[in-house]
């Protein structure tokens, strides 16, 4: 078997569970395949916003992969590589579709989650609460409008991620998805349960891992990618070396290589020392 | 003048009134700011190991930007979240010309404060060096003194932060000294204490060091105070929104300021966050 190079992993319920919580021995395997010249990288749904202060603590890799592969952030300055985005004219409709629907919606924008006070989605609310009282380094960074209009035109043209929260199990709601058939093509995909993502076409966390795999000038047989759910199958797929938690969805184990344990059972670090020589 | 969100602090001869002492008045003020949902965060030429402790003691949270700009920890847990360095290659050369200038020096890595023994006169240690000596074992493990130049050279490896020097004597270092540090490489050079010479990496500096803690933090320069006394900080008080310089503040860094506060003797820092931030008269 080649030689493991380069591991992207997914972040929620893959290396840490309930929304920060690490098991030690994923930092130790981390730190310990970094020893190696491994190369470790974040890959995530989560938007920059919500995920910078760990992803700089835990010990990342160079390049985090946010936003579901729109966005691909260089972890030491924070500069944004090329980020994807919805094209701008697609947004507004995209939005009042959600809103005709009476879903809530966030848009991921860069640095900042952008959402407004009559629409924030109840994920994001309770993700805030939960860092209240925190430093402000380790909360999320929302900017957080009272009128949709002006929301939607700060936005609008740096918005890599649209989120529509809707029941858990629900399918796309109607007038999003016939709002998004006439646009045009998106990708769209599930990082969180009860939430649609969608992005411009090009993005996913496998085209993100593969212009870092030639960045690095790195064959796809020395990859190993590991994750949970529907939204890491392509870069699971795509890998050497894929591998599916313990936790993870069936189609997403069906996916992969190999089955790891369970996130609060370190798999992520099992999967490290089992595969890394 | 707009609304401050953010307040940074120097704090040797600013936050701090001695090596260690801080004013309570400035605990105070640290603690009035924080909760009007204002966060104050120290910007400091000192490695993290020797900040820990002033920080603990002012009762700061969040990140502390050290060694002038190239390092930024988290303050409860030391877990270093950014850190700039100087390559070892690049570091053997450095250390080529302290030994032949005979400075004393040392380094800062993230994690140690490092020293060797033909670099080093315990004469030129800080004057509370018995109180270091007091600090419990387990605070002391960071601090480590090499026998040899090459040794700590080993140790140090690819990850220093700063290198300081200053000259034994009376005098200034010498000319050819400065002229041989910038021959093949781009640093920074800074002053962080009278006399002194700081090296770092290009692109170091509490100038960089604040606008990459206002990224992470999302705040805009407008409504930043930045407070400083030395050299080394007129960068920041410059890119700040509101620039303040102590009282006992050098001449340059007072005119380069937007408001002078009061000594650090006096807490200064406090009397700013009062006047500028909470708005006390």
């Amino acid at each position: 078997m080649p030689d493991i190079q380069m591991v992207i992993t997914d972040m929620d319920e893959t290396f840490m569970y309930q929304g920060g919580i690490v098991p030690e021995e994923n930092v130790r395997a981390l730190k310990e395949a970094q020893e190696k010249g491994v190369r470790v990288l974040a890959c995530t749904g989560r938007s920059w916003a919500m995920c910078g202060y760990l992803v700089r603590s835990f010990g990342f890799d160079q390049y985090a992969v946010t936003s579901n592969g729109a966005a691909t952030i260089d972890i030491q300055t924070g500069q944004m590589f090329d980020p994807c985005v919805v094209e701008p004219r697609f947004v507004e409709p995209i939005v009042q579709a959600a809103l005709l629907d009476g879903c809530k919606v966030d848009l991921f924008c860069g640095a900042w989650i952008h959402t407004c006070t009559e629409h924030k989605g109840r994920w994001l609310q309770k993700a805030e609460d939960a860092c209240a009282g925190r430093p402000l380094e380790e909360r999320i960074k929302v900017k957080q409008w009272d009128s949709m209009e002006e929301m939607l035109s700060r936005s609008r043209e740096q918005t890599e991620l649209i989120r529509v929260e809707v029941e858990v199990g629900a399918p796309v709601p109607p007038h999003v998805a016939q709002t998004m058939e006439e646009l045009g093509e998106f990708h769209l995909s599930v990082s969180y349960p009860g939430h649609w993502d969608i992005c411009n076409p090009k993005a996913g966390k496998e085209v993100a891992a593969q212009r870092l795999a030639r960045q690095f000038g790195i064959e796809r047989e020395h990859i190993m990618a590991i994750g949970d759910s529907s939204n890491d199958i392509g870069m699971i797929r795509w890998a050497g070396l894929g591998i599916a938690m313990g936790n993870a969805v069936p189609e997403v184990k069906a996916a992969a290589d190999a089955i790891t344990g369970c996130c609060e059972e370190g798999g992520f670090a099992q999967a490290l020392r089992r595969y890394i020589r | 003048m707009a609304e401050i969100r953010l307040v940074v602090t120097d704090l040797d001869g600013t936050f701090l009134s001695g090596w260690d002492s801080v004013p309570e008045e400035n605990v105070r003020a640290v603690q009035e700011c924080e909760a009007a949902g204002i966060p104050v965060r120290c910007i400091t030429a000192r490695g993290y190991h020797f900040a820990k402790r002033p920080l603990a003691r002012g009762g700061f949270q969040g990140l502390c930007v050290t060694s002038n700009g190239n390092g930024v920890h988290d303050v409860e847990t030391g877990q270093a979240l950014f850190s700039r360095t100087i390559p070892k290659q690049t570091l053997v050369r450095l250390l080529d010309i302290c030994a032949r200038a005979h400075v004393h020096m040392g380094l800062n890595t993230a994690q140690k404060a490092l020293f060797c023994k033909p670099l080093f006169d315990w004469r030129l240690w800080h004057d509370d060096e018995k109180e270091m000596q007091a600090w419990p074992e387990k605070d002391r493990h960071y601090t480590v003194m090499a026998d040899t130049v090459e040794q700590m050279a080993d140790w140090a490896g690819d990850a220093t932060q700063v290198l300081w020097m200053q000259s034994r004597t009376e005098e200034e270092l010498p000319g050819w000294l400065y002229r041989a540090i910038v021959c093949e490489d781009e640093f920074l050079l800074s002053s962080s204490h009278p006399g002194g010479l700081d090296v770092m990496p290009a692109g170091s500096g509490k100038r960089e060091g604040l606008i990459w803690l206002a990224n992470h933090m999302g705040i805009q320069r407008e409504n930043i105070m930045a407070i400083g006394d030395l050299f080394n900080d007129i960068g920041m008080l410059q890119w700040a929104g509101l620039g303040v310089a102590m009282g006992n503040g050098d001449a340059k860094v007072k005119a380069a300021a937007d408001v002078v506060t009061g000594s650090n003797t006096e807490a200064g820092v406090a009397q700013a966050i009062d006047r500028y931030v909470l708005h006390k008269g």
